[in-house]
């Protein structure tokens, strides 16, 4: 015997299914295979139903969202209509006790208990008038201050229930999704099945080497179902604490007062309600580690906060740190599956801050192609970080195209984005960039021009125009400084050629923030030739308000070019 | 021989009429399944009007009511300036003084009747501590609620309830399916495992997993 007949008599004999035994065989299979399509169409079924339960409580909740936000609006409508209410008991309490001081001064004392009274009477009705208004109560009203803050009943009333419903519905839509898919997976699964079990009646009726093949097919189709089965019937859905959720709604609330405190220049504030934004995405984070917005709304309180703080200089020197873990919280964002111009367009910004101009001018343009409807914004950005970067040629090419479009645009060219970007390259100017100035004027230009002439293109300045020169109206001599008490301040210049219908427009700022009561546009009536003489104050127009205290810078534009600017200080 | 031949054929015809019934009371279950599928849906479609007409009500009564409370403001503000004022004429003694004032209270009181005039008398009740007037929002609005819900159902929770219960009853329907089919995998062993007890086990095992299931199903189609 040859070693290899001897290795091959010691082999175990292969065993061989008779007929009756691949019968047996076929049958229990094809009995497992229907079985396994039982048990998932149960599957099915109970992921469907949690799938259209989910899906129709998100229904349900938007439901109850769009009206509470209705009446909301409705609720803040009767407040303001209040809170105006009182504002005019307030000035005529104003008026009654001037009047009262003026008539004891002038001895008149009858008429003067008079107007006392009245101004105590008025006082007792704005007692009243407050008791009828959430908004003109605590802790909305200051009583010291006599103030009510709106954007903190806003916050309440508007941002922080809307966002919780809205953050409700898309946790619930996403579960109703992820069960959606696994019914979905489900019903593949049983089509598949259904193959399977094809393939295995086949093959009761065939013999040899065919019978095999499809036994062999059937049984590991069968098998990697019931893998696949497994792993979908334990993959997880994503659930959403309603503590995560609460936590970030309220982070949304404090980011929102702090945005928009930020364009009135409260620094101390801005710093304090992003710090509690920040605080509470935190939180909502740790109860939620996947929780994408709660990342990018950290990100972006962060990158408030730590813009006002290099701004105004209050932390030291910039420090890129904060910028950096900025730009972390973004990235993770992006990762989680948020992705916009607007968080891309933050996220340049955060780069820029963090020293990584390269990457931030990357961003920025990727910003630009997400979201092309926003190209007078992110392109204004994007100058702003070129010249930054030192590519001031680049920088004012790259604004000129965000003007055009700009004036091509006009619905899409908002106020509010003119503001930022004339606050921002004003608050940059101590960084000393070459053709900061020279962008900052060029922007200022084409939003006046654009507001009142329909065009980014200012009219060349012909006439001649003087120094603008500040007095207290009853004196003529100039000066920049005026006594806390002062309720207007007067504003001369001359004009040598200033043809008639020539538009004139005065802005004024108050440390740095636009005062739009202050300024007014007007279509040139007067001679030509002579001094142009005006008045800056609330009392132009006869009220009792005078000018508070701050540094005010006057800009004079005439046919769209910024002809003239000043500035004088209220103590 | 004869014998045991004659003996499994009666097992196999058992088996197969045990197996045609199972389909049967399995066809019979989906058909259940079907029936409380389609009530889910139409619960939810149910609920989810309910959920729409709260919402415009919500919307419509608060509109109503701020526009009374609004005018019930304007009323308390003139109502206080007048009676401010007349405070103030008993102690005055110049009579052009209280001319003036006269008139003042007047047009005050009329401003407030002015302004009560367009707010919902029926709403507006006297504090029992301080006896001053207030408009009730709390009781007007569960009035004008109740008012609309005696024509439109505003309540969406039992509608949604009811959609659960029928998904409840179509997932117990469901795991009588699995059962069934648990049985008919039982049947179909039966029929061809060799050994005597293995075939005696499985096919009497089946059947009583089919009046479990029986029960189940059953139960679920009651309740």
């Amino acid at each position: 015997m040859t070693p290899a007949a001897r290795s091959d008599a010691r082999k175990p004999p292969r065993r061989q299914l008779s007929e009756e035994g691949w019968k047996r065989l076929l049958v229990l299979l094809i009995a497992g295979v229907a079985l396994l399509g039982a048990a998932v169409g149960a599957l099915q079924v109970d992921a469907g139903a949690r799938a259209a339960r989910y899906s129709r409580d998100a229904r349900a909740a938007m439901l109850r969202s769009i009206a509470k936000s209705s009446s909301a609006t409705v609720r803040s409508a009767y407040e303001r209509e209040r809170l105006a209410a009182h504002q005019a008991l307030a000035t005529e309490w104003i008026l009654e006790r001037r009047q009262a001081v003026a008539s004891a001064a002038a001895a008149a004392d009858a008429e003067a208990t008079a107007h006392a009274q009245n101004a105590n009477r008025l006082w007792d009705v704005m007692q009243t008038s407050r008791d009828m208004s959430t908004l003109l109560s605590a802790p909305y009203f200051d009583e010291e201050a006599f103030v009510a803050d709106v954007v903190q009943f806003n916050v309440d009333y508007f941002t922080v229930p809307s966002v919780l419903a809205s953050e409700r519905d898309a946790a619930q839509r996403a579960q109703s999704t992820a069960w959606g898919n696994k019914a979905e997976r489900y019903v593949v699964t049983i089509t598949i099945l259904a193959v399977s079990l094809f393939l295995l009646g086949l093959a009761l009726t065939l013999r040899g080497g065919l019978r095999r093949l499809f036994a062999w097919v059937g049984g590991l189709i069968t098998a990697g179902l019931v893998a696949f089965v497994l792993l979908t019937a334990l993959a997880a859905t994503p659930a959403a604490p309603n503590e995560s959720l609460s936590r970030y709604a309220d982070a949304a609330g404090h980011f929102t007062y702090a945005a928009y405190a930020a364009p009135l220049g409260k620094t101390a504030d801005v710093i304090e309600r992003a710090g509690k934004a920040i605080d509470l995405a935190s939180q909502a984070i740790a109860l939620s580690p996947d929780y994408a917005v709660a990342y990018e709304l950290r990100g972006l309180a962060r990158l408030l906060a730590a813009q006002e703080s290099f701004y105004t200089q209050t932390s030291g020197s910039p420090s890129t740190t904060e910028f950096v873990r900025v730009v972390a919280d973004l990235d993770r964002a992006v990762a989680l599956g948020r992705d916009s111009g607007s968080l891309e367009d933050q996220r340049a910004s955060a780069l820029s801050f963090a020293g990584r101009t390269d990457d931030a001018i990357v961003a920025s343009r990727r910003a630009l192609a997400l979201a092309p409807e926003q190209r007078l914004r992110f392109g204004l950005h994007l100058s702003i970080l070129l010249l930054g970067a030192g590519l001031e040629a680049e920088a004012l090419f790259e604004a000129e195209g965000a003007l055009r479009w700009a004036e091509e645009h006009p619905l899409g060219s908002d106020p509010v984005t003119f503001r930022e970007a004339i606050r921002t390259l004003d608050r940059l100017a101590f960084l000393g960039w070459p053709g900061l100035d020279a962008l900052e004027a060029r922007v200022k230009e084409a939003f006046v021009s654009l507001t009142h002439r329909g065009t980014v293109v200012p009219l060349p300045l012909i006439a001649h125009v003087g120094p603008l020169r500040f007095t207290t109206g009853r004196e003529s001599e100039a000066r920049t400084r005026f006594s806390g008490d002062t309720q207007a301040v007067g504003m001369g210049f001359d004009v040598d050629g200033l043809a008639a219908g020539a538009i004139l427009v005065v802005q004024v700022f108050r440390d740095g923030i636009e005062q739009p009561s202050l300024g007014w546009v007007e279509a040139w009536s007067g001679p030509p030739t002579g001094p142009v003489e005006r008045t800056i104050g609330a009392s132009a127009r006869k009220t009792v308000f005078g000018l508070v205290p701050g540094t005010y810078d006057v800009d004079v534009y005439i046919d769209g070019t910024l002809a003239l600017r000043g500035s004088f200080v209220v103590e | 021989m004869e014998r045991e031949h004659k003996t499994r054929d009666r097992f196999r015809t058992v088996v197969s009429v045990f197996i045609a019934t199972v389909t049967v009371i399995g066809a019979l279950v989906g058909w259940r399944i079907s029936v409380a599928s389609g009530a889910a849906g139409a619960a939810d479609s149910r609920g989810l009007t309910a959920a729409l007409q709260a919402a415009n009500t919500g919307v419509s009564v608060s509109t109503y009511l701020s526009t009374y409370l609004s005018f019930f403001a304007e009323y308390q503000e003139h109502l206080a300036r007048a009676t401010l004022v007349e405070r103030d004429l008993a102690n005055e003694s110049n009579a052009q003084r209280r001319k003036a004032m006269e008139d003042e209270a007047l047009r005050q009181h009329s401003l407030a009747a002015t302004a009560r005039g367009y707010v919902n008398a029926d709403y507006i009740s006297l504090d029992p501590d301080t006896g001053d007037e207030y408009f009730d929002g709390n009781r007007f609005w569960d009035a004008q609620w109740a008012e609309t819900a005696v024509t439109q159902d505003l309540d969406p929770a039992p509608s949604f309830a009811e959609a659960d219960r029928a998904r409840t009853k179509a997932r117990g329907l469901t795991a009588a399916t699995v059962g069934l089919s648990v049985a008919l995998f039982l049947f179909s062993t039966a029929t061809v495992v060799p050994r005597r007890r293995m075939k005696v086990l499985t096919a009497f095992a089946a059947p009583l997993i089919v009046a479990a299931c029986v029960v189940v199903g059953w139960l679920e189609w009651l309740l």
